[in-house]
């Protein structure tokens, strides 16, 4: 690294900072602003809105549980990805991105339909997965999965083996090879997997409105009231629900750069 | 006998790794498993530990048939080129690693584990190491953990894999000098594989050179060096000069075993292309008429006597010539 | 990504368990990925051929089409333009609060994309900061086709520099100056030498960036004003449909939606590939 001014140092430099400044910054500070102006005693109405309560605690707590799912199916997705030989095995890993690609739209649109009660498997289950709290946190799960694989993955492709086989010669059977060995150094990538799952899910907002009805105190999330708040030109509203869950965000974001620090202080 | 291993074969995706292999290694030996890479051993070792398994043959422990057994119920240390130390783990942590994940019933007290860290801390020269993580210790200080983590468990038999093959060459040196005295301190069985002749030479009592997927020759080192099985063992060990093709095999000389005369009739006529001279010993690089070239070491007093230098004609002939097949054949 | 190699008795799963969940993860990966992919198509062509195409050409639906274009080639050009401006300069230099900058490129995937629509309401609506000044020269921003561009690239904006900032930090600048001291200048050396070491994420970096962008719906949504014909993407046009109960034709602009989506995951797919010969190869 160096501050020698290369030809294209100021042509990159004007770009990257007046790019960053007006595309990202200015409409943060554009937020900042407007939440510094609202009237007083917009925040403490919005927290106080039991509507708005349940419908913030619904997002964290699906949003959670969609993570917690991710959790258990992306962590077994990544290392059979890895670890084990199968045909078919390139195709399954494209295909995991696959709700990366897929538009949120599209994703809430056949989810509502596989699982709602003429749905393939809506009517083979004791009750259609839509419009109710379940069918939100399994369209959450859906769009988050990829983040969970994708993070565990290359952490486990590098995983050296001997460290396993060291383990095994020393007599660790296979269980605690796995608990003492392996894990403690996949945590800091599942953590990750884990946050960047939440942070996804907590600002869904494409594939919830077609599962989940949209009704009040029991399957809205918190960015369906912001844009409810807005088509009532509640603006001051908007904004303060907003600030909470651009706080969230924020704080999972530091949270995951923390982990990411953690995870590559052992390395060498 | 502490390690047998008998008719040992193993393939991989069509390529023969090991190729009906036999070898004995007594009880209290340390054995150098000496080829180039490629030629099997790091595979060998690998299957007497228990990390890969082999196509045909067997391996016993102590006369104990051990083909079936996982690495887990063999007891023997085994320690990587690259460490494989456990880098969320203490120095003491990796160490006492073995001790702790043994069943309840046959795990030491914590005061004994703890006692036989110290103990292994010691015997490795790092004892204010101990809370440490891998990370911040030097290359070969992890390959010394790494060693007293495979000890701390009492293996029956140690293993090593280029255990010093990561390392610069002044670390490499002191830390073999390290191994032998360690091995005559502790008398583990202890099996080496190396790529590094000087390493195999210096450190093992016995060493077994290894090529395409078969032993060619096990032997004392000083064997090895003076009595070559095989043309292959030749050229591998130490240096040689290829003299000519006879019926039956390749005629060879090792450089000291080369005599110079300023006398025409006491060998072939050549030439001096480079010469270096440094304390007892010199190093000629010769050159015949038919472009063949030759390696000689000469005393200095000789060298004195026959007043050579780069550019000098001389006469060349071998004072002891080993006739070596190509192939091993029993 | 390597073939895994069957470990030893003893150092992996035993075979029992290798074999199950192999099989648990085929299974759910087929009914939790494959079955909605299925369905999409299914539910396309459930009221037949006819009503399928009858819903792609249907004016609303082209117009939407047309939109959605236009937005994501937009979106492209200026996520791949900074992209490669913000990677080579925080890759190759140190800049004052370099980490901050490093930062702020993850902020547009974590903000909720209704925030992210909501702040350019807030800064062009007009009730925001600069729409009343905007409205007085005649300008509309948002409820209009630029609004939607904007947000847009604003979601997309730190694709291609994520994806190629490791890529210039791994390549170091030891190429670019070879080619200075043989006599390249500025923009020679950039054509030849930066850029086609970079190709391959730069694609990556582009594929990944359009087709979000090409189906990005929180945030247009919030922009968007739902003018018919005027301000709806695709995305949008298939909520449309949808709450008016015209199921077939919601689900073939999806299955339209589906196949760009196919078609993107095998270029990755593909240009992964084509990425790791050519490391591998070097």
């Amino acid at each position: 690294m160096s501050f020698t001014r290369r030809p294209g140092f100021g042509l990159s430099l004007g770009v990257t900072l007046l790019g960053t400044s007006l595309m990202v910054l200015l409409p943060l500070a554009g937020l900042a602003l407007k939440a510094a102006h609202a009237k007083p005693g917009t925040f403490a109405a919005v927290l106080s809105s039991p509507r708005i309560q349940t419908a913030c605690l619904f997002s964290l707590g699906a949003a959670l549980a969609a993570a917690l799912f991710n959790l258990v199916w992306g962590t077994l997705i990544a290392w059979v990805l890895v670890r084990y030989p199968f045909p078919g095995r390139r195709l399954a890993d494209a295909l995991v991105d696959l709700p990366f690609a897929l538009p949120t739209a599209v994703a809430g649109l056949t989810l509502a339909s596989l699982y709602g009660p003429k749905g393939w498997l809506g009517h083979l289950l004791p009750f259609p997965l839509v419009y109710n709290r379940l069918g939100v946190v399994l369209a959450l799960s859906f769009v988050s999965l990829p983040f969970m694989v994708r993070s565990i993955q290359p952490v486990l492709e590098e995983l050296p083996r001997d460290m396993e086989e060291a383990a095994a010669c020393l007599g660790a059977s296979r269980w605690a090879t796995l608990r003492r060995v392996v894990l403690p150094q996949l945590l800091p990538a599942i953590l990750s997997g884990f946050a960047l799952s939440f942070a996804r899910a907590v600002g869904e907002y494409g594939s919830v409105v077609f599962i989940s009805g949209n009704l009040p105190f029991k399957t809205e999330i918190a960015p369906l009231l912001i844009v409810v708040k807005l088509e009532q030109y509640d603006y001051d509203g908007a904004v303060a629900l907003a600030v909470i869950m651009l706080g969230v965000s924020l704080l999972v974001l530091t949270s995951i750069h923390f982990l990411n620090r953690l995870g590559s202080r052992r390395h060498v | 006998m502490s390690i047998e291993v008998r008719n040992l074969s193993k393939r991989l995706g069509g390529k023969t790794i090991l190729d009906h292999v036999d070898l004995e290694i007594p009880e209290g030996g340390l054995v150098a498993l000496l080829g180039p890479s490629g030629s099997g051993k790091t595979t060998l070792l690998r299957v007497i530990a228990g990390l890969e398994t082999p196509d045909e043959g067997e391996v016993l422990v102590r006369g104990e048939a051990s083909t079936a057994q996982r690495p887990q119920d063999r007891n023997v240390g085994f320690v990587f080129q690259h460490y494989a130390l456990f880098p969320h783990m203490s120095v003491r942590q990796n160490i006492a690693f073995g001790l702790d994940v043994k069943p309840r019933a046959q795990r030491p007290s914590r005061d004994i584990i703890r006692a036989r860290v110290d103990e292994l801390l010691a015997l490795i020269q790092l004892d204010s190491y101990g809370h440490r993580l891998p990370a911040e210790l030097s290359g070969g200080q992890r390959q010394r953990v790494a060693l007293a983590r495979a000890l701390a468990v009492e293996p029956k038999v140690l293993l090593l894999d280029e255990p010093f093959g990561a390392l610069d060459a002044q670390v490499r040196a002191e830390l073999r000098q390290w191994l032998r005295r360690l091995h005559d301190v502790s008398k583990v069985t202890t099996v080496l594989v190396t790529h590094d002749q000087e390493e195999a030479m210096e450190v093992a009592d016995t060493v077994a050179v290894m090529n395409k997927a078969r032993i060619e020759q096990v032997g004392h080192p000083r064997d090895i060096y003076d009595h070559p099985a095989t043309a292959f063992v030749a050229r591998f060990v130490g240096q040689m000069n290829q003299l000519h093709q006879v019926p039956g095999g390749t005629a060879f000389a090792r450089p000291h075993e080369m005599e110079l005369s300023l006398d025409p009739a006491a060998g072939e006529p050549a030439q001096v292309v480079s010469l270096l001279a440094m304390g007892p010993l010199a190093r000629l690089r010769l050159q015949e008429a038919s472009g063949r070239e030759l390696e000689v070491q000469l005393g200095w007093e000789r060298l004195a006597q026959l007043q050579l230098k780069e550019g000098s004609p001389v006469y060349v002939r071998a004072g002891r010539v080993q006739i070596l097949q190509e192939e091993y054949s029993i | 990504m390597s073939e895994p190699r069957v470990p030893a008795l003893g150092v992996g799963e035993p075979r029992w368990l290798r074999w199950s969940l192999t099989a648990l993860t085929v299974v759910f990966l087929l009914v939790f990925l494959v079955l909605p992919l299925v369905n999409i198509f299914h539910a396309a062509f459930s009221e037949g051929w006819r009503v399928f195409m009858a819903s792609l050409h249907d004016e609303n639906a082209a117009l939407a089409i047309r939109l959605s274009l236009i937005s994501t080639v937009s979106a492209v050009l200026i996520s791949g333009v900074f992209g490669l401006a913000a990677a080579w300069l925080l890759g190759r230099h140190r800049i004052p609060g370099h980490g901050f900058w490093v930062a702020v490129l993850d902020l547009p995937f974590a903000i909720s994309p209704v925030v992210a629509g909501l702040m350019f309401v807030l800064l062009f609506g007009l009730g925001g900061w600069f729409g009343p000044w905007l409205d007085r020269h005649g300008y509309q921003l948002i409820f209009a086709k630029p609004g939607i561009v904007l947000v847009t690239a604003f979601v997309t904006f730190p694709f291609v520099a994520r994806e190629l900032l490791p890529l210039v930090q791994a390549l170091g600048p030891e190429a670019e100056e070879a080619a200075k001291l043989l006599g390249a200048s500025p923009w020679q050396t950039f054509w030849r030498v930066t850029l086609p070491a970079l190709k391959w994420g730069l694609l990556y970096g582009v594929i990944l960036c359009a087709s979000r962008a090409m189906g990005e719906f929180g945030a247009v949504s919030v922009v968007s004003g739902h003018i018919r014909g005027e301000t709806m993407t695709l995305p949008l046009h298939i909520e449309a449909v949808y709450n008016e109960y015209q199921f077939g034709a919601a689900f073939a602009c999806a299955s339209l939606l589906s196949l760009m989506a196919l078609v993107s995951l095998g270029l990755k797919s593909f240009v992964g590939w084509r990425a790791r010969r050519e490391r591998e190869s070097a």
